[in-house]
């Protein structure tokens, strides 16, 4: 028990921290300034992404397993790495709240501890080894954005937002909950090693997997913004308060992608989905090269700066997913490589670009206004160069010119993709490439608002906060670092990945599972943290050609 | 098939049982109101007037049915058969003796609440229906306070089932049987669940001081304002159950069921007493106190019940785990 | 027939009843009906629960469906006050027409499917996964299935972490929900003008402006 608590320590933080600002701000008095809260939720935040880091580092010292409550949550390196990641996200984002929620009348200390439930929900469902932990922190994270979106009470286009959002989240939710059962039915269990256990048995109906595999995949493109599930994201990005906007395209991107990626591989991957492995990579490129066009397309035809960078989170959503396609791809043809830490590197550095733009963004919020069009950045670089070097140096990394975090998270992928089925998906990277050069356009427009116009008449008023320096300073310090030193973060990445807890990748676990009668959930799997797993990272296992056979 | 014929034996039997013992129940609080108020009662029909409920029933099968206009009349009618339907329902698991009880779930309790649950909807069903604004606020009193204080009534039920540590109705009275009755021991908390328990089951059954759906100076006669003949009968009858039975639940759950005071001669006939005198003293109580103002009713449940209730769960789990094990 | 295949048809056929009663145009176009009707179905669902020895799982769905969300459900649309003639005809459209073939198509897929998983050599035995909560052994066969001890202990120990993670969500939910419903609006710096009627009841128009913001916390 004690065990299971500090390995979910980078949680429980998230938790009571959450508890304690919901109960300490009960009994504040109702004038009360609530900024302190953003420097708490910072510090708890940084605290949650010690406790990953620590546990990190000093995991497989102590000897810990890698799952935590009966295998329901795995603090593994994948977990921990995302962890920290949204950590990150929701400290910046307490940094850059506190001027601008009380601005816009909403600073209450729900704000703060809806912006924790969020982070935790995130880490829940990023750490899920089980379909309902999957579904229940998923929710959790949902909920507390809906309300976040649509805190905004004075404004309608918030409330618009919140709705728009709850509403088309919920169908995504049912969707999900649909497939899930699918995979119960056809596997008798939650647990993604067992239904990948299951599905990988011979005689397993196709159209039934083909469904849940539709079911599950149509909810988490809702969360992600891909194309045909991505109508709410302008209006919700746009009318959500602007430190939420940054969170969402960072975080709940992030989370979002970790739990697909996650549950693509565990759970549906390698032998398990083996009669559909013709179509399912297939699909998943198409959606990819469908939403980065579709979303660099429409981004093109914006005149607000937030609203162009809600749909370049589709296109980056498209580009995201592209490098997904190695991780459904099939195990068994000749050449296949196993997915490095491409797709989590990229998250990482389009994580803190996005979060550099919006919380630069944030300071055009002065007064309750919200509007980022043109006349309100022109002028930005003179008046506030901190605030406008923010966002130019955010702008340039989305873009992904070369000697940028994008440019190299874009080739990343496109090595990762290039590997899947000997070069079938080139074509694909051909558009990726193509759509890279179109976004360069809106992006660089932006820059260009930001320095190279003449200034107007009366100079724009912004809020100038400490706080809200201090999340500018911290994300562009993380495009600037993850940019210098790449091979680190993706080695970090390429870690985590490899520690996702696959069939393939749990060939020790194998004789527990294949005796009959055994209670694959009863016993701990003796797996520490560090050891195996580094190896593992280094020379990835080569894997079976049939590794359900002695099932 | 075998298990088809008992349960239409038994259903029939309970059916029974039930209304003529609620029938004459009527008659037992006519005379028990007389008595306090110093008046005789019912004492024309029959000897003592024991042939009251009789004439009753007569007067109300004669009487014409009326449909106010602008009434639903599929929920109109439905809502009066479903009332009484849900009240007896309950019945089934309700352990009268060792052997005499209709299914004896392992979830007897939840049976229980859940009926009382699904009670709300055709009261409400009656309410709107109705066409009719005293009939409307009624329901929606009613469904505030069904759901307020189901609340506490589950907490005290909960307290039940962790003492005994089974949900099983007739289970709980074996446990009594074996450790005491659950309203004398443990000294106090005991007893405070069965009070709680009590006033959200008077509550539940809409009767005073919790009586606001039908407070009859202000809302005429609540749901039942637009009803006439035998489906004003069922309303009124389904009541009169739902508190009939719920005394038997209380009897069972807190009071030992059938068992007899330090066991004495236990069986069928302690039940029937406990029942009765838990179901007399509804009405005693109602012919003694006031009514509640709704939001004096409110406050009681949120603020007093549901607190005291959470505490004596948790004292429930603490004195289980550290006394009885 | 057997006992259980009888109370089986009735409550299975009584559970699709009341669901197309539902969406029928004669009692659909009555909002109040339908949700009735749907506490029928899901009261015959509860039914079917208890048909396979889920007796708890039978009481709760009572308690919490037909129970709590339905009232909740006749709340909001008695507030809503939706008269018959106010609801507008159902129309087709084309996208409600491809809508229902999409629909028509994934159901006849589904029928296949559960035919060739009926019949077919390549079926999937699903009888004994169905009955495993969640990776258990069902190999041990089915003792205790369904009660409210096997239940409880499953609940406390391996999905004890949904278990949990399920309170925090409705904590979420309703700390969401009273920020959204509850507060009051805090004007101070919002750029829309207060509501006229405060712009009567204060002296001074910027007094207004603050006026609902301190009193109700």
């Amino acid at each position: 028990m004690l065990h299971d608590l500090v390995l979910t320590a980078p949680l429980l933080i998230l938790l009571f921290a959450a508890l304690f600002t919901l109960v300490v701000d009960a009994f504040l008095p109702s004038s009360a300034n609530r900024s302190f809260w953003g420097y708490f939720g910072a510090a708890a935040s940084a605290a949650s992404v010690l406790a990953a880091a620590g546990l990190w580092k000093f995991g497989g010292a102590l000897e810990m397993h890698t799952t935590a409550f009966s295998h329901q949550l795995s603090m593994g390196p994948y977990s921990l790495f995302f962890i920290a990641l949204t950590g990150i996200c929701a400290m910046v984002t307490h940094l850059s709240s506190p001027k601008y929620m009380s601005e816009h009348g909403s600073g209450w200390g729900e704000y703060y501890a809806l912006l924790h439930f969020a982070a935790f929900g995130m880490g829940a469902m990023v750490a899920a080894e089980s379909l309902l932990t999957l579904f229940v922190g998923l929710e959790i994270m949902s909920m507390a954005i809906y309300v976040l979106v649509a805190i905004k009470r004075t404004s309608q286009a918030s409330v618009e937002a919140g709705m728009k959002y709850f509403i088309m989240g919920s169908v995504a939710s049912a969707f999900l909950l649909y497939g899930m059962a699918f995979l119960y039915g056809l596997s008798g269990s939650t647990g993604y090693l067992e239904i990948s256990l299951a599905l990988a048995k011979p005689g397993v109906n196709t159209l039934w997997l083909a469904l849940a595999v539709l079911l599950t995949s149509a909810a988490f493109l809702f969360k992600v913004a891909a194309v045909p599930f991505h109508m709410w994201t302008p209006d919700a990005y746009e009318g959500a308060p602007t430190p939420i906007t940054g969170l969402m395209s960072s975080a709940v991107k992030a989370a979002g992608f970790a739990a697909l990626l996650k549950f693509l591989y565990a759970c549906l991957g390698g032998p398990a989905m083996s009669s559909l492995h013709a179509q399912v990579p297939a699909l998943f490129a198409t959606i990819a090269v469908v939403t980065m066009t579709v979303g660099n397309l429409l981004a093109l035809t914006q005149k607000s700066a937030k609203r162009t960078l809600a749909y370049s989170s589709i296109a980056h959503a498209g580009y995201l997913l592209l490098g997904c396609v190695a991780f459904v791809a099939d195990p068994n043809l000749p050449g296949y490589q196993q997915p490095t830490g491409a797709v989590p590197f990229y998250l990482v550095g389009y994580a803190f670009a996005s979060l550099a733009g919006f919380s630069a963004l944030t300071v055009l919020g002065k007064g309750g206004e919200e509007r980022t069009d043109e006349e309100q950045i022109i002028g930005l670089g003179r008046n506030y160069p901190f605030a406008g070097a923010v966002l130019a140096l955010a702008m340039i990394s989305l873009a992904g010119v070369p000697p940028t975090l994008g440019f190299f998270g874009k080739l990343q992928l496109a090595r990762d993709v290039l590997g899947v089925e000997g070069g079938k998906y080139l074509p694909y990277i051909i558009i990726l490439v193509l759509n890279s050069v179109v976004s360069a356009y809106y992006y660089l427009r932006i820059t260009v608002w930001v320095y190279m116009r003449p200034e107007p008449k009366q100079t724009p008023e912004y809020i100038r906060e400490t706080s809200l320096q201090w999340a500018m300073g911290i994300a562009a310090v993380g495009i600037l670092l993850v940019g210098i030193l790449p091979q680190r973060a993706l080695q970090l990445g390429a870690r985590g990945v490899a520690s996702i807890r696959t069939p393939a990748a749990l060939q020790s676990l194998r004789y527990e599972l294949a005796k009959p009668g055994a209670q694959p959930v009863a016993q701990p799997v003796a797996q520490p943290v560090a050891q195996p797993l580094a190896k593992a990272a280094e020379a990835p296992a080569p894997v079976e050609a049939k590794p359900a056979a002695e099932n | 098939m075998q298990g088809l014929l008992r349960g239409l034996v038994y259903g029939g039997l309970i059916i029974t049982v039930l209304m003529t013992a609620t029938a004459w129940g009527m008659w037992l609080e006519r005379k028990l109101a007389a008595r306090m108020q110093s008046r005789i009662g019912p004492n024309v029909v029959g000897k003592f007037g024991l042939l009251q409920p009789v004439a009753d029933l007569m007067k109300l099968l004669q009487k014409e049915e009326i449909y106010p206009i602008g009434a639903d009349r599929l929920l109109f009618d439905l809502a009066p058969f479903l009332v009484t339907t849900f009240a007896i329902a309950t019945a089934a698991v309700v352990p009268f003796s060792a052997d005499a009880v209709g299914a004896d779930l392992d979830v007897g309790i939840l049976w229980v609440l859940a009926l009382g649950g699904l009670m709300v909807i055709p009261v409400w069903m009656a309410g709107w229906a109705s066409n009719n604004k005293f009939a409307l606020i009624g329901g929606m009193r009613a469904v505030a306070q069904s759901i307020s204080y189901g609340v506490p009534l589950v907490l005290t039920s909960l307290v039940a089932v962790v003492f005994t540590g089974t949900m099983s109705l007739s289970g709980m009275v074996k446990f009594q049987i074996a450790h005491g009755w659950l309203a004398l021991w443990p000294p106090g908390p005991g007893v405070i669940a069965f009070l709680l328990f009590y006033m959200a089951l008077l509550a539940e059954s809409n009767r005073i001081p919790f009586d606001i759906p039908e407070a009859e100076s202000e809302l005429v006669a609540g749901i039942t304002t637009e009803y006439t003949g035998m489906k004003f009968g069922l309303l009124y009858v389904g009541e009169y159950v739902h508190t009939m039975v719920g005394s038997a639940i209380a009897a069972v759950i807190f009071l030992g069921g059938w068992d007899g005071p330090f066991h004495i001669a236990s069986g069928l006939h302690w039940m029937v007493i406990k029942t009765v005198a838990l179901f007399a003293s509804v009405y005693w109580v109602r012919w003694s106190l006031l009514r509640f103002r709704s939001d004096q009713l409110m406050r009681l449940c949120w603020v007093y019940l549901v607190p005291l209730s959470v505490g004596l769960v948790i004292f429930a789990a603490l004195w289980r785990h550290f006394v009885l094990s | 027939m057997s006992m259980e295949l009888i109370l089986f048809y009735v409550l299975g056929g009584g559970a699709l009843a009341f669901a197309a009663a539902m969406l029928l145009p004669n009692v659909g176009r009555n909002p109040i009906h339908s949700a009735l009707s749907l506490v029928g179905t899901l009261f015959c669902l509860a039914g079917l629960y208890a048909l396979l020895s889920a007796h708890l799982l039978s009481a709760l769905q009572i308690i919490v469906y037909a129970g709590a969300v339905m009232v909740l459900f006749t709340f909001v649309i008695m507030l809503l006050n939706l008269q018959p003639d106010e609801i507008q005809p159902v129309r087709l459209t084309t996208l409600k027409v491809a809508a229902g073939i999409i629909g028509l198509f994934v159901f006849g897929k589904l029928i296949t499917a559960i035919t060739l998983a009926a019949g077919g050599a390549q079926s999937v035995d699903l009888t004994p996964h169905s009955a495993a909560i969640g990776g258990a052994t069902w190999e041990g066969g089915f003792n205790g299935y369904g009660t409210i001890r096997e239940v409880g202990r499953m609940l406390y120990t391996t999905f004890l972490v949904p278990f949990e993670l399920v309170s925090v969500l409705l904590l979420v939910a309703a700390v969401g929900a009273v920020v959204l419903a509850k507060r009051s609006l805090h004007y101070i710096d919002a750029p829309t003008p207060p509501p006229a009627k405060l712009n009567r009841l204060a002296n001074k128009p910027e007094a207004a402006a603050t006026h609902d913001d301190h009193g109700h916390h």
